[in-house]
């Protein structure tokens, strides 16, 4: 089984093996298939995040990890340890859900308490350790109050909170921040982060927002229908996405389909686009899509540029705030468009509005380019 | 083809068995308490209901017969008639407790008249009286003695209108809940989108309005069917000559001593059973799917000349139900009706008339004390493993589905069945019979299907997550059902616990063929009573029964109250 500790991620030499290992895990659930070989590792100290749409089986994964629903087949290590058939009342984590699961009847303390209690530690270390947590998330104070009277994102540092007082030697997190307003989610995501750090503690996220996932991950693993897409650092998922459905789905991006002309040449519509050898693999006529995210799309210092330089027309500009994102007119008959993302100053300088031309280029270092037939091709 | 027969991959087996061993105690509970209710419920329903199907393809000496019984059931003209008599009942009843119980609904929740509350209380009477109570009433009113006996201009009561007026009285609760349900699940945008498009009062009611509750009323109708065809106390006291099937199977047992006949009879009258069962379930599902839909409350607006009718039509409906109420607890109070009116008690000196007069009234207190200790603890725990057991799937289907039966049999059948079982000496479970326990068990089987769906509802409102986080936190899953889920299920178990209360109380059809001269209960003592022409002490002790079930109401009531303010903090919803 290769390894490929390619990431910034602790790895601690390569004779040590990873903190969790994921070993060609499925899961059915009757003609289902909900994983399908998941095969990967975690190590110790970092925060990973699952990340992908609804019933891409990140959370299956996450279950699978924590015991609460069994893999079909596969292996599960846990610091060299098989846990793949053991119960999740044996393996060694803390759980936090989207629901955040706060027992309704019992005070934040009792909450909190609720493992520590059940290990007859006695009351005044629980009392100690309780207090600890409630400083550590921030909620001093907050002993006596039952969960309904606190704040959704209150209630989150509660669960969080419980999920860490046993000390556990992994923390999962199941969509932790998804019910909360999106500033609320915005602060406890930096809050989550600086946590963990502090921690050190191995923490597995599931999520399917991709910007809680750029900005809090170490790693991210890309899932979609049950596989692992992509495994790497946001940069790296950003930058180097493998695949067009990594492409699709982290950020915006522009696909322009069209076909190899000869070795290192796309045609899409009337432009010729020259490409950094990726067309290897395709022949002369394969369809292809050529990637490229609005915000490479350059318009400064073109004097030099000789290669990929086009002139096109302003279709229509969007504002958002600190950009503006412009649709270009790339030409020919498939009507064809190309987004841009353009800087309020960039917009100003160039003078660009509705129908305006400009001059723009693709550099090639950043343009990707995938079979058209690919999976996760957009329309 | 049973799970064993299919052939087990050897790894898969040896990784189920590593998951179980490793599960420790947790999982070993888990399994123990789904396969203990499992069996609890074939032992006291599936394999009684095999022996009265067994019992019915035999002959009295136990020789296997064929449909030989069913052919000479056919054959006896007298027989046959008793099912177009119970279907007759049945059907028009439905028809004219519906109607009823749909226009006081609509008034409960459509209009702005006053004394709602008031009148769904009454409304809910009947629940609390055994169903022999409204015969004896009606025989008071308008029986050979009956003070109003000339409004039947000749006709007798003794018969099919007898048993019709007694049944709407005692199935009106059952009926008007399900419509109150049904009318309140209503969107009011759809009243608001009319009145813009100037919709005519009539047509908003047969579009809007009628199609918005048709599941409820189809719902509320095949309850009043089968309420109605299965119940036995109404037409063994009011039917006089006028045979029903749930008579016949009475009298073939313990009349005639036929038994085999009596288990044919009983066949019989699980089919309309059964088929309202099936019908009932299937509409329920759909109902589900209409109430999920985010709705805005309907709030009625005054309209003098409804609100006037309804309240007109609600006063009516409760001088009704109060009156037949009334006339058993005045009559259970005068010396010797109509002639001699004189206010004594003498009639609650239960122990002159029946030797175990008084005594069937304790022996009903403990039976249904009994029932609702025992059977709200297996109730719960049943409730808790299908909804919140993490393991054995298969498993909690199979007993959910066991759980959902009960409802199909009714207690005659569920009654004789366990006679044929329990009776035989062979049976190692034969000790049980003619104990108190054995009536305990059979009540708890008999209400099981309702009571479990309502701790159902109740668990399902619980975070499914609460198990995985004591998963986690290592502390076994039985000490978080302690410490979570029954505190926050309090109020759903108070109400099962009433229900089943009130029921061991009242009902006779289960228990009439299992009581011992010990265990005799107060409901059938109503029952011999009336028998034996002692109506006055029917009436009184049918009037305890209600008394008992009044306080015990009331009971559930304060507690609910105290519950609702010790938990206010975090108790969001009242129950």
């Amino acid at each position: 089984m290769a390894r490929k500790p390619k990431t910034k991620a602790k790895t601690k030499g390569s004779e040590q093996r990873a903190f969790l290992e994921i070993r060609d895990v499925s899961k059915m659930f009757g003609d289902f298939t909900a994983l399908q070989d998941v095969t990967l590792d975690i190590y110790d100290g970092e925060l990973i995040c699952f990340l992908g749409p609804s019933g891409c089986g990140k959370t299956t994964l996450l279950r699978a990890i924590a015991g609460l629903d069994y893999q079909t087949t596969g292996r599960i290590y846990q610091l060299e340890r098989d846990i793949s058939d053991v119960p999740p009342a044996n393996r060694d984590f803390g759980i936090v859900f989207q629901s955040y699961a706060l027992f309704p009847n019992l005070t934040v303390e009792k909450n909190i308490a609720y493992g520590l209690v059940n290990r007859k530690m006695d009351r005044a270390k629980v009392k100690a350790r309780v207090e600890e947590l409630l400083e550590l998330v921030g909620l001093e104070g907050s002993d006596d109050k039952y969960p309904a009277a606190l704040s959704g994102g209150q209630q989150q540092r509660v669960a969080l909170a419980r999920a860490l007082a046993t000390s556990p030697g992994m923390l999962l997190l199941d969509e932790p921040l998804s019910a909360l307003d999106a500033k609320v989610r915005e602060h406890l995501r930096h809050e989550m982060k600086e946590l963990q750090r502090t921690l050190g503690i191995t923490t597995i996220m599931v999520t399917h927002d991709q910007e809680e996932a750029l900005s809090m991950a170490d790693r991210i693993v890309v899932m979609s229908d049950g596989r692992i897409e992509q495994v790497g650092t946001p940069m790296e998922i950003y930058r180097n996405p493998t695949s067009a459905y990594v492409a699709d789905f982290i950020g915006a991006m522009n696909f322009l389909h069209g076909k190899v002309v000869r070795k290192g040449h796309v045609k899409v519509g009337k432009m010729d686009i020259a490409v950094n050898g990726g067309t290897d693999q395709f022949k002369t006529g394969d369809e292809v899509v050529v990637c490229i995210r609005p915000e490479d799309v350059a318009v400064r210092d073109l004097a030099q540029v000789k290669t990929n330089r086009y002139a096109m027309a302003i279709r229509d500009v969007e504002f958002l705030g600190s950009f503006c994102r412009a649709t270009l007119d790339v030409g020919g008959k498939t009507g064809e468009e190309l987004i841009a993302d353009f800087s309020i100053n960039l917009m100003r300088d160039f003078k660009l509005v509705r129908g305006a031309k400009l001059n723009i280029a693709l550099p090639k270092d950043r343009l990707q380019v995938f079979s058209s037939n690919g999976k996760g091709t957009p329309e | 083809m049973s799970a064993a027969d299919i052939p087990v991959p050897k790894g898969e087996s040896s990784t189920r068995w590593a998951r179980l061993h490793n599960g420790g105690v947790e999982a070993w509970a888990l399994l123990g308490g789904v396969s203990a209710i499992i069996i609890a419920l074939v032992a006291f329903m599936a394999l009684p209901l095999y022996a009265l199907l067994k019992k019915s393809v035999e002959d009295d000496k136990g020789n296997f017969v064929g449909l030989d019984n069913f052919a000479e059931y056919f054959a006896s003209v007298g027989l046959v008639q008793s099912i177009t008599n119970s279907l007759t009942i049945a059907l028009l009843t439905m028809v004219i407790s519906c109607t009823l119980a749909f226009i006081f609904a609509y008034g409960l929740t459509r209009t702005c008249m006053p004394f709602k509350r008031g009148f769904r209380a009454i409304a809910t009477i009947p629940i609390l009286a055994p169903s022999l109570l409204p015969a004896i009433s009606l025989i008071y009113l308008f029986g050979n003695q009956g003070i109003m006996k000339g409004l039947l201009f000749g006709e007798s009561i003794y018969g099919p209108i007898g048993i019709m007026i007694a049944m709407v009285f005692y199935i009106f609760p059952h009926v008007m809940m399900i419509m109150v349900t049904a009318l309140s699940t209503t969107d009011a945008r759809l009243y608001e989108a009319a009145e813009a498009l100037d919709t005519k009062p009539v047509r908003v009611f047969f579009t809007v309005t009628l199609p918005g509750a048709i599941y409820g009323i189809v719902s509320a109708a095949v309850v009043a069917f089968t309420l109605t065809i299965t119940d036995f106390g109404v037409p063994k006291v009011i039917g006089g000559q006028y045979n029903v099937l749930a008579t016949d199977i009475y009298k073939q047992v313990v009349g005639q001593q036929n038994f085999s006949m009596g288990a044919v009879v009983g066949l019989v009258l699980l089919i309309p059973a059964v088929f309202s069962f099936t019908i009932d379930r299937h509409v329920q599902k759909k109902q589900v799917a209409l109430l999920s839909a985010r709705a805005v409350p309907y709030h009625p607006k005054p309209h003098k000349t409804r609100d006037t009718a309804l309240l007109i039509f609600c006063i009516m409906m409760s001088v009704f139900l109060i009156g037949i109420l009334g006339m058993a607890a005045f009559a259970s109070f005068v010396t010797f009706w109509p002639y001699d009116m004189s206010f004594t008690l003498a009639h609650y000196d239960f122990d002159a008339v029946d030797p175990n007069g008084w005594s069937s009234f304790f022996n009903s207190l403990k039976m249904a004390g009994f029932t609702a200790v025992i059977g709200v603890i297996i109730i719960f725990l049943g409730a808790y493993l299908v909804e919140k057991g993490q393991s054995f799937p298969k498993l909690r289907a199979l007993f959910h589905m066991l759980a959902i039966l009960p409802m199909a049999v009714p207690g005659l059948v569920l009654g004789l069945a366990y006679v044929f079982f329990f009776s035989v000496p062979e049976n190692p479970l034969s000790a049980f019979y003619g104990t108190l326990a054995i009536l305990v068990v059979c009540t708890i089987v008999h209400f099981y299907t309702v009571s479990h769906l309502t701790m159902l509802t109740a668990l399902k409102q619980i975070d499914k997550e609460f198990e995985s986080v004591s998963a986690s936190l290592q502390v076994p899953f039985y000490k978080t059902m302690m410490k979570v889920h029954v505190p926050i299920c309090l109020p759903a178990i108070s109400d099962v616990m009433m229900y089943l209360f009130v029921n061991a109380m009242t009902t006779v059809s289960a228990v009439v063929f299992l009581y011992s001269p010990d265990t005799k209960l107060a409901a059938i003592t109503v029952l011999n009573l009336d028998d034996v022409g002692d109506q006055a002490e029917a009436a009184a002790m049918a009037m305890v029964i209600v008394a008992t079930s009044i306080t015990v109401r009331l009971l559930h009531g304060l507690l609910m109250r105290g519950l609702n303010r010790r938990h206010s903090a975090w108790r969001t919803r009242s129950g």
